[in-house]
């Protein structure tokens, strides 16, 4: 039977480690020719730019509609009154919302978050490490 | 010299198109040898899916956690590429590269005996011959080989011992002193 690690003991018979000679010789490697030129050059673009511009256009879209809204209810003489009013609204809800949590129930549920989100990105991270400490 | 891992770091993380095409010109070597292997010597097949499967490993770059080495990685992909190749389209090529070296035979013992066996290696069955070229000419492990052409085990040993016995044969009726 054949060893688990190919590169182990060497065979006894004198035809087995000729035979074995002959294969373990390293094949020559393959000159690059160019590929590793052609594989870059088939790369897709660098995703950042692809982002950055989608967040561009959405950024353009979202000011566009919300100048359309200003300007359908009242103009900017209106404008910091109804800031005024979301904010308060915004306020309460926010209130409401953490005031049934304990401080106990809130540090369990920020150490949960900070697992998760360690979990979800350990790949990330794992790679982050990598960089900065070999 | 920079490690694997710190390249694959540098390519995900900024992006650095300089550092995968190091990985790319350190194991593009290995993996077109494999993909000549599968597609019985068709270089130019071989050099297209190579190029696949660079491309396929660059978009995957970020699943790979250094579970198994880079280039056994890589190597998966290619048989991946291969298989999906192969299904599309049946595979008719004739193997010519291995056979073509007989005809060269030299003078000399050593070139003598290597062209001998590189014939006898033409005359293995393709699973056979993967598994020689795996497992001795990139030295990777039984269960390395199983897991990367998803074989069971026992296949692996199989092909190999078989291959074996072909080979010595062929080595056994060769004399270069008669």
């Amino acid at each position: 039977m054949e060893p688990a690690d190919l590169n182990a003991s060497p065979s006894r018979d004198p035809e087995d480690a000729r035979l074995e000679q002959f294969l373990r010789q390293p094949l020559a490697p393959l000159p690059d020719d160019g590929f590793t030129a052609r594989v870059l050059a088939t790369l897709p673009p660098p995703p950042s730019r692809t982002r950055a511009g989608v967040c561009l256009a959405a950024a353009s879209v979202g000011v566009s509609l919300a100048l359309v809204r200003i300007a359908a209810h009242g103009g900017w003489a209106a404008f910091p009154d109804a800031i005024d009013d979301r904010w308060t609204a915004l306020q309460s809800a926010w209130a409401a919302s953490l005031a049934p949590l304990p401080p106990g129930d809130l540090a369990i549920a920020a150490v949960v978050t900070a697992v998760s989100l360690g979990y979800a990105f350990r790949g990330r991270l794992r790679q982050r490490w990598t960089a900065c400490f070999g | 010299m920079t490690s694997d891992s710190q390249l694959i770091a540098r390519s995900l993380l900024d992006d650095d198109r300089a550092a995968f095409g190091e990985l790319v010109q350190r194991h593009q070597s290995a993996v077109r040898q494999f993909l000549r292997h599968l597609t019985r010597g068709d270089a130019a097949l071989a050099d297209d899916l190579a190029q696949e499967t660079f491309l396929q490993a660059h978009r995957s770059l970020a699943r790979f956690h250094g579970q198994a080495q880079f280039s056994t990685w890589l190597l998966g992909i290619a048989h991946n590429h291969w298989r999906n190749h192969r299904r599309r389209q049946r595979d008719t090529v004739e193997f010519t590269e291995h056979t073509a070296g007989a005809s060269q035979a030299s003078t000399d013992r050593l070139v003598d005996l290597r062209t001998d066996l590189a014939a006898a290696l033409a005359g293995l069955s393709a699973d056979e011959q993967l598994a020689i070229h795996l497992g001795y000419q990139r030295g990777l492990a039984h269960s390395e080989i199983a897991v990367l052409l998803e074989w069971p085990l026992g296949t692996v040993k199989t092909h190999l011992a078989r291959a074996k016995d072909k080979l010595r044969q062929h080595l056994s009726a060769w004399n270069p002193q008669t």
